[in-house]
């Protein structure tokens, strides 16, 4: 059996160390099906060795060393495993918001794309469902995905076009943004394409 | 550090090991020290996890020894100049010395655990002054240490730094590098 070559928890902490390199560097790296897969498979083993274990103490008093032992492997592998996923959450939270929640936007980047679990895409999907639903009561007093960290100033605002993004409907009709060009508009309604990068503030 | 169900870092100071002596026999288990042995016999001594060891402990089946580095040798070289003592080089790198501190201060009776509180937190209060002075000059000044200390002890307290204390020198210099920003721009003409 492959669990004695290496300890208990081995692997899971493989796991939580990535967790830990993508926190410090900052970056989202590949979700790494494998090891989950592998961990998976390490608690279907400790859970067979607790019922063997079990079924060998034909006098059980309540108190079997060798079971309790598996048994916190087992917690321990969960735990890890949990903490992997939600710190992986937690990130793919922050990145959707900042983009302004725009979902497309995302998951059209195919170096971001690659990194994520499908069960990842649809948990987006559906996150991103809730906060339109959560939006849609108060779109016209209040944008919940405006920016917090520079508030605006102005009701209008110069802005240069850094890649193109087609025509956009404004308050003064509809404007075609092409690269390199600057204009003036109303804040509110590119925000989404500041925020997004395809245009910048001057 | 906090002790979150979901905090990497907690999960990760749980790694660190400490040496436990055994009280029964338990079968099948002798792998868990990397040795031979089949089974896990009375009285032998193996290096273990913490996470797997509060168990073990608590349902009364092995003792443990307080790790190396909380022994009363550290303890008395944190007493005499709590800067000079290398918290880093006692753990490893990345590793955090207050985290697993405050582990073990769970395993232990309720008197020996207060005393080792004492120990972490006068070690932390007398060492972050040093180290949130280091990181306000750090970037002024080069790599001359504050309150005039000469370079190589600087240095040397820099290196021994352990996790918690490396979290907290980042954010003091990034902090000194804002409030520097903030101190020398103007709102003026930026409208």
């Amino acid at each position: 059996m492959s669990s004695e070559a290496r300890q208990f928890g081995d692997l899971a902490t493989q796991l939580v160390q990535e967790a830990r390199r993508s926190t410090l560097t900052d970056t989202l790296l590949k979700y790494n099906d494998t090891l989950v897969r592998s961990i998976v498979r390490e608690q279907r083993q400790l859970d067979t060795l607790i019922t063997q274990t079990l079924a060998q103490d034909v006098t059980f008093t309540g108190s079997n060393p060798a079971a309790l032992l598996y048994q916190t492997a087992i917690q321990r592998n969960k735990r890890c495993l949990l903490a992997y996923h939600s710190h992986r959450t937690d990130r793919l939270r922050d990145m959707y918001w900042a983009v302004g929640g725009a979902l497309p936007h995302l998951l059209a980047n195919t170096d971001i794309r690659a990194k994520l679990a499908p069960h990842e895409v649809d948990y987006l999907r559906e996150y991103n469902a809730s906060i339109i639903e959560f939006r849609s009561d108060f779109t016209a007093e209040l944008d919940i995905a405006a920016s917090i960290t520079h508030p605006p100033k102005d009701l209008h605002v110069l802005v240069r076009v850094v890649r193109d993004c087609g025509a956009i409907q404004t308050e003064v009709g509809s404007i075609d943004f092409r690269y390199g060009q600057r204009y003036m508009v109303r804040r509110a309604d590119i925000e989404h394409l500041i925020v997004q990068g395809y245009l910048q503030e001057v | 550090m906090d002790d979150d169900y979901y905090s990497i870092d907690s999960i990760l100071a749980e790694n660190q090991k400490i040496q436990c002596t055994f009280k029964v026999d338990i079968p099948d288990l002798g792998h868990l020290d990397g040795g031979h042995e089949r089974d896990i016999k009375a009285l032998s001594k193996i290096q273990l996890p913490l996470w797997m060891t509060y168990i073990l402990i608590f349902s009364d089946y092995a003792d443990f020894t307080v790790p190396a580095p909380f022994s009363s040798r550290v303890k008395n070289a944190l007493n005499a100049e709590c800067k000079s003592v290398r918290l880093s080089a006692l753990v490893g790198a990345g590793a955090s010395w207050y985290a697993f501190g405050k582990i073990v201060m769970r395993l232990l009776a309720q008197d020996a655990a207060r005393d080792m509180g004492a120990v972490l937190t006068t070690a932390f209060r007398e060492r972050l002054l040093e180290v949130i002075d280091q990181a306000q000059h750090f970037a002024a000044l080069g790599h001359i240490g504050g309150a005039g200390q000469s370079n190589d002890t600087a240095a040397a307290f820099r290196e021994g730094l352990d996790a918690t204390e490396r979290e907290l020198f980042a954010l003091a210099q990034d902090s000194a590098r804002s409030t520097k920003q903030w101190y020398e721009s103007t709102d003026r003409g930026r409208r």
